[in-house]
């Protein structure tokens, strides 16, 4: 008699319960949560099981805040793939008049956007982003190349969704490598399986797949199709909520696209290629949540070692 | 703002070491490996802190919900410090142009629109409503460890203690007048030994916070003769010393606006703690140097025990 399959579980459903029993917060945005202890615990134990997984690469340790200079994001082609995601801080410069004046509007939730101006800070969209101009401004790369872990960094996308897996902001965990192409191609293929073999430890059951970004408009659609023929892009895919599985994980290879737009140059004067390779905290907690019950103290004693180890 | 000489030089060091990466903007840095440690140690300390005495964990991320941050007042207090999140919501055509004058570095900012989120004015804000939307409090209130969030201070500064994005740690109390009023004096003088624990000479003084205007300078002496703000001030980078926590009482405040009954009906009274992580870690680095193996064993102890 073969096991029954475990009955997928709907977005709606999914965040009801994560809602009633305090795992998620809601805070009145869709995809903008408060997370619970329990989760947190969950999230803060994956980071830890991941970072003791990529110590061993010797990777520089660079933190990064969840704002970035706007002069990165114009630099970079964001805007031109992924307008619909960016986020920009606007701010007040204005007179105590004007301030008494915006008080007023938003105090009675009347728009009050005109007394606010563009600063020269954006929300970070995605973790690497900021690591390619540190790199840059230090010269050519060594002979090895380089190697940098951003850690848990913030990162925001502008899609307000009800399901719990998409969230607006949230936290992804980096690897970003710059050298060769031989260097960073054999980088992102041998970490795209340890990935799916990490979360196997975890009791998921992960595929990889080619994939494309979620590109902009028209011209949108053929960027996204040759990025997925180029196999510039894979995912790894779990099943969280909703009848597709999600994608946990991803693991990039940009080509010379950051050297293009910042002087990263190998020892021997030539544009350097990157990869990164990327995992979503929140989704892979959301992930284990799903699959071992919102119950901690119930979950498969390997997993509990792995993420809590004594 | 101008940085001082002092401060100035601090922050070179910092740079050169690598404990600060420069991003191009004032007030936003990366974080060097060793500074990550000495903050995280820090973080488990004042967790593990809060835990022994029974704190309820909650975490928020940098974002609030702008109709909520539009109730609480802070754009009458602190209008300059607020930041906003814009975003596009335009057409094909509208995202081209706006592409077009933004590699150009050219003004872009008439393509964003105000979204419903802004930039987390400090770390308590969100545990209001939150606790607000379980009904009437238990007999005994709350306390909540709001973790060390993200928040945001529109103050480019070349100092680098004034940092635009930093880690606040929050515990907030949430009860009757008396008892948050006795967990707020208790907790001064257990953050003031916490942090001396640490090796820092830290005093604890009354404080206002940095109100907008000249409305704001009746507001600051106000809440200074009342004793509403205490800070812990130690000394980073010169001339004066550096507020690196404060222990604030908010009266019925956020209890008014966010709606927080007691269990008798009452409103609640409201206080938080506020633990700067990044000006901690800088005034460690400050006091015992920037090589961490030479601290002394004491204080590499209290961070990193086990």
């Amino acid at each position: 008699m073969s096991a029954t399959p475990p009955r997928a579980i709907g977005h709606a459903e999914f965040l009801e319960d994560l809602l009633s029993r305090d795992v998620l917060l809601s805070t009145g945005v869709p995809g903008v949560y408060g997370k619970g202890g329990q989760f947190e615990d969950v999230l803060q134990g994956f980071d830890a099981f991941l970072t003791r997984a990529l110590s061993g690469l010797g990777a520089e340790q660079l933190r990064f805040p969840p704002l970035m200079p706007r002069r990165q994001l114009e630099e970079t082609g964001y805007l031109s793939s992924f307008p619909h995601l960016a986020g920009t801080v606007f701010a007040f410069e204005g007179t105590e008049a004007e301030a008494s004046l915006q008080c007023e509007h938003a105090s009675a939730h009347e728009d009050w956007s005109e007394f606010q101006q563009m600063t020269d800070l954006v929300l970070t969209p995605a973790a690497c982003y900021p690591v390619y101009p540190v790199v840059a401004a230090r010269g050519p790369l060594p002979p090895e190349g380089v190697m940098v872990e951003t850690g848990a960094s913030w990162v925001f996308r502008h899609e307000p969704s009800g399901d719990p897996a998409r969230l607006q902001i949230f936290q992804m965990h980096e690897v970003v490598r710059i050298g060769s192409a031989e260097q960073v191609l054999a980088f992102r293929d041998e970490w795209s399986e340890r990935g799916v073999a990490l979360l196997q430890g975890l009791g998921l059951d992960g595929e990889l797949d080619a994939a494309s970004d979620p590109f902009f408009g028209r011209h949108g659609r053929m960027l996204a199709a040759s990025q997925r023929e180029q196999a510039l892009k894979v995912e790894l895919l779990v099943q969280i909520a909703g009848p597709e599985p999600t994608a946990v994980s991803s693991f990039n290879y940009h080509r010379d696209h950051f050297s293009g737009i910042y002087d990263l140059k190998l020892a021997d004067g030539s544009d350097a290629h990157t990869a990164c390779i990327a995992f979503g905290n929140e989704r892979i907690t959301l992930a284990l949540l799903s699959a071992h019950g919102l119950d901690l103290d119930t979950w498969p004693s390997e997993v509990r070692g792995e993420l809590w180890p004594a | 703002m101008h940085a001082t000489v002092d401060q100035g030089a601090f922050l070179e060091e910092l740079l050169d070491h690598g404990l600060f990466v420069e991003t191009g903007v004032q007030g936003i840095y990366a974080k060097g490996g060793r500074f990550e440690e000495v903050r995280l140690g820090l973080d488990a300390l004042l967790t593990r802190a809060a835990a022994s005495l029974g704190a309820e964990r909650m975490r928020f991320p940098p974002l609030l919900p702008r109709r909520q941050f539009e109730d609480t007042g802070f754009l009458s207090s602190f209008p300059h410090l607020a930041g906003t999140i814009f975003a596009f919501d335009g057409t094909e055509a509208e995202a081209a142009l706006q592409h077009e004058r933004a590699s150009a570095h050219e003004g872009w900012s008439e393509f964003q629109e105000m979204t419903d989120l802004v930039m987390m004015p400090a770390a308590c804000y969100p545990v209001y409503p939150a606790i607000a939307g379980r009904g009437p409090l238990a007999e005994g209130g709350v306390f909540v460890d709001a973790g060390a969030a993200w928040v945001f201070r529109h103050e480019p500064s070349g100092d680098p203690a004034r940092l635009q994005s930093f880690h606040q740690h929050e515990l907030v109390r949430i009860g009757t007048p008396e008892a948050v009023v006795a967990w707020r004096d208790q907790w001064a003088e257990r953050g003031l030994g916490l942090l001396r624990a640490l090796g820092l000479d830290a005093e604890l003084d009354r404080a206002s916070d940095p109100f907008f205007g000249r409305a704001g300078r009746m507001l600051a002496a106000s809440q200074r003769e009342q004793a509403l703000k205490l800070e812990v001030l130690v000394t980073i980078a010169g001339p004066g010393p550096t507020a690196v926590a404060s222990f604030n009482t908010h009266h019925d405040h956020f209890g008014s606006t966010c709606g927080i009954e007691l269990a008798d009906g009452g409103v609640a009274h409201t206080a938080c703690l506020g633990f700067g992580h990044e000006r901690i870690t800088l005034a460690l680095l400050r006091t015992h140097g920037l090589d961490l193996e030479r601290w002394p064993e004491a204080v590499r102890r209290e961070l990193w025990p086990g």
